[in-house]
């Protein structure tokens, strides 16, 4: 099953000290022959050291001695025992030894290793001396092209050149991705001088670690699919760091398990991704419409006006015609029942179709409305209620609606309820205004501009907690320990291993029939079922 | 002449020692004290399942018990690998595994479960979190505690609750010699 010999060594065995010395300085050490960057051999090889795999779709195995099956490797990575940087560790009672160049080369109590002892040690498990390693290490299974880009690799790890995408000497590099052409290329251009203007902020401030940070801003063209490419596109250049603040398009499929490993902080999206390992450098700034929604209802239950509804029908729900304005509806369902209100009555959009069936819906005399839709949808519903005398209380996500709401003229609602992530906060404004005015970037957009210099905020903090010697491993690491980081417009951020997701809940604005914001709520945290128990 | 000899005893008694090395290959295991574990103590199962430790886990069942914490990239993943391969080769009704995260504050009954997914695990293994102190004392009454989580124990505890015969494997035992002790501890039918 195993592969013995994938490469056709050199007979290294009678090497002299003399000929070990030489090839430590050209070959393991980098000191002399030194390049620039890693190669694209060293790069396969780094990605079998650090992953298990190599993006192909050649599975490597293991073979563990201690249970003798056979697993796929990507569970049992070089680097998750050896360190990214091949510095070996102690855990529990396992001792691991570092596997850098200058310590494979070192002759202890066993002979230094070359190409063909390190293939043998790595695909048998068996040492320079070709005595068993502890039965903790397991033997690989692999070809010989992977072997040989790994055995490259090693003969790199942990130097000066073997550091992830976008990191120099002086400089870091981050990425974004905005609208800078099409619909919504105003919001774009705008949020890209904002980006621009903190990361400049920043530079200006001094080096971290030495070095500077720059950003690169690709065009989504504001389409979804555009975001997608665009995003694509500048991880292949693989000159970038870190994403930030990008625009994010909802229906993306999980990224692939190489882009898994960028770290993408702040995606401009209100559809994070359920937490898996897949998901784990993704930090979102931004709660879900589902927690906003849910917040709606925890407040909306705790209102005078809504104690006072006992029959059934005094709630109804409208939903629009997105996939998102369901799943949102569903939950909204879910979280009410949990207060004890059932909602019986509801209204699914259908373009053309919607007249009778909110005609219907309003001869219930509903006390209150649950609208999850757009902004056209609810104009349309406004149209209709106002050809009746009802004026029930609405409630809704200023996420779903965008702030033409508060501008909506004549309202046919008593009151209107809107979830925001975004405080209305002068002291946040004022601040972000004196950050942006000397790049001469005005504040027209403050939420949104809000979120890009927060994600130049938590980048910088970062890499303030990494240190010199740079990793996205290290990156992610520092940010999963961030607790109560100030967010301007937002709530502070809280990550934790278990939480990408910065902030959950909402604000809720109260706003009277002439459309004024007549109140704010405090954060809400939307309350969470009790566990089932069995 | 004499020298011939004493090479021909030598190598009768070499001969004789190979033949015994079978015999002696599966050395009885070292029984330890029962742990003493409190019917109080409740803990969460990966499916985030209320349970009594002892009541549920413990009590009237042939145990194999390790430590882990699903942030530990190096060891937790081999003796969970190690553990897998007892249950394909015993079975559930033989054994009853337990992994106890030592990290409990950031293990949650769907971190554990996801975890245990990437092992394919079957039913018969619980992985186990719970509130802090709960866990701490419980890992102390197990003899396993350690404030460090990454120097916690590869120690696997494996007894049985009926004949109060309990013994303890220390650095990361393989699959073999786990299920070795763990027939060792069973009720001989």
């Amino acid at each position: 099953m195993r592969t013995q010999s994938f490469i056709n060594y050199r007979q290294w065995t009678k090497r002299s000290t003399a000929q070990i010395m030489l090839c430590l300085l050209l070959g393991y050490s980098g000191l002399v022959k030194s390049a620039d960057s890693l190669t694209p051999l060293e790069l396969q090889g780094r990605q079998i050291y650090q992953q298990g795999q190599d993006g192909s779709n050649v599975t490597i195995n293991v073979t563990l001695g201690l249970s003798n099956t056979s697993l796929s490797a990507t569970r049992f990575a070089c680097a998750n025992c050896h360190g990214a940087e091949g510095e070996g560790k102690v855990e529990g009672n396992l001792r691991i030894p570092p596997i850098t160049a200058s310590s494979l080369l070192a002759t202890t109590s066993r002979a230094a290793y070359d190409d063909h002892r390190l293939a043998q040690a790595i695909s048998t498990g068996k040492s320079a001396n070709s005595l068993p390693l502890d039965a903790a290490m397991p033997s690989y299974t692999m070809t010989k092209p992977q072997m040989t880009a790994l055995l490259a690799y090693l003969k790199r790890l942990g130097s000066a050149i073997d550091v992830d995408p976008g990191i120099n000497q002086d400089a870091i590099q981050l990425g974004s991705v905005l609208p800078l052409t099409g619909a919504l290329q105003a919001t774009g251009t705008l949020l890209k001088a904002t980006l621009d203007a903190c990361v400049a902020e920043v530079n200006a401030q001094g080096l971290i670690y030495g070095r500077h940070l720059s950003i690169v801003t690709a065009d989504s063209a504001s389409t979804g699919d555009g975001a997608a490419t665009a995003t694509q596109r500048l991880l292949a250049e693989n000159n970038t760091f870190a994403l930030l603040a990008r625009y994010a398009d909802d229906s993306e499929m999980n990224p692939s398990r190489a882009e898994s490993l960028v770290p993408d902080i702040a995606p401009i999206t209100f559809m994070p991704k359920a937490q898996t390992t897949a998901d784990a450098a993704r930090f979102y700034f931004l709660p879900s419409y589902v927690d906003q929604a849910r917040a709606l209802v925890d407040y909306g239950v705790r209102l005078p006006e809504f104690t006072q509804l006992k029959s059934k029908s005094a709630l109804a729900l409208i939903v629009g015609e997105q996939a998102v304005d369901k799943l949102t509806a569903e939950r909204v369902r879910q979280q009410a029942k949990m207060h004890g209100l059932i909602i019986e009555s509801a209204v699914y959009w259908q373009t053309g179709k919607i007249k009778p069936a909110v005609k219907a819906l309003l001869a219930k005399k509903p006390a209150a409305l649950f609208f999850l839709g757009n902004m056209q949808e609810l104009r349309a519903l406004n149209t209709l209620l106002l050809q009746t005398p009802q004026r029930p209380i609405l409630f809704s996500l200023m996420a779903m609606l965008g702030r033409e709401v508060l501008q909506l003229p004549n309202l046919a609602f008593s009151q209107v309820f809107l979830a925001t992530p975004f405080a209305d906060n002068a002291v946040a404004a004022q601040q972000l205004t004196a950050r942006l005015k000397p790049y001469a970037v005005a504040l027209q957009n403050p939420s949104l501009q809000s979120v890009m210099c927060a994600a130049v905020d938590v980048v910088v903090e970062g890499l303030k907690r990494s240190g010199r010697q740079l990793s996205r491993l290290k990156f992610l690491a520092a940010l999963e320990g961030l607790r109560n980081f100030p967010a301007s417009f937002l709530p502070p951020l809280n990550f934790s291993p278990n939480s990408k997701i910065g902030v959950q809940g909402a604000y809720i604005l109260g706003i009277n029939q002439q459309g004024e914001q007549i109140s704010q709520s405090v954060w809400i945290t939307p309350a969470n079922a009790e566990p089932t128990k069995p | 002449m004499n020298n011939k000899w004493l090479k021909t005893v030598f190598l009768l008694l070499g001969l004789l020692l190979i033949r015994l090395e079978p015999v002696c290959a599966a050395p009885s295991i070292i029984a330890v004290e029962s742990p003493i574990i409190s019917e109080n103590i409740q803990v969460e199962n990966q499916q985030g399942h209320q349970l009594s430790f002892y009541t549920d886990l413990i009590k009237n069942k042939t145990v194999a018990i390790n430590f882990i914490f699903t942030t530990c990239s190096s060891s937790c993943p081999l003796a969970t690998a190690v553990f897998k391969q007892v249950q394909k080769q015993l079975g559930a009704q033989k054994i009853h595994l337990i992994s106890i995260s030592v990290d409990p504050n950031t293990d949650t009954p769907a971190r554990l479960n996801t975890f245990a997914q990437q092992f394919k695990t079957a039913t018969g293994w619980d992985f186990i979190t719970g509130d802090r102190a709960t866990i701490n004392a419980l890992l102390q009454n197990l003899e396993a505690y350690s404030a460090d989580k990454t120097l916690h124990t590869n120690m696997v505890l494996i007894g049985n609750d009926k004949t109060h015969t309990w013994t303890r494997l220390y650095g990361l035992p393989s699959a073999e010699a786990i299920i070795t002790a763990i027939k060792q501890v069973s009720p001989q039918p």
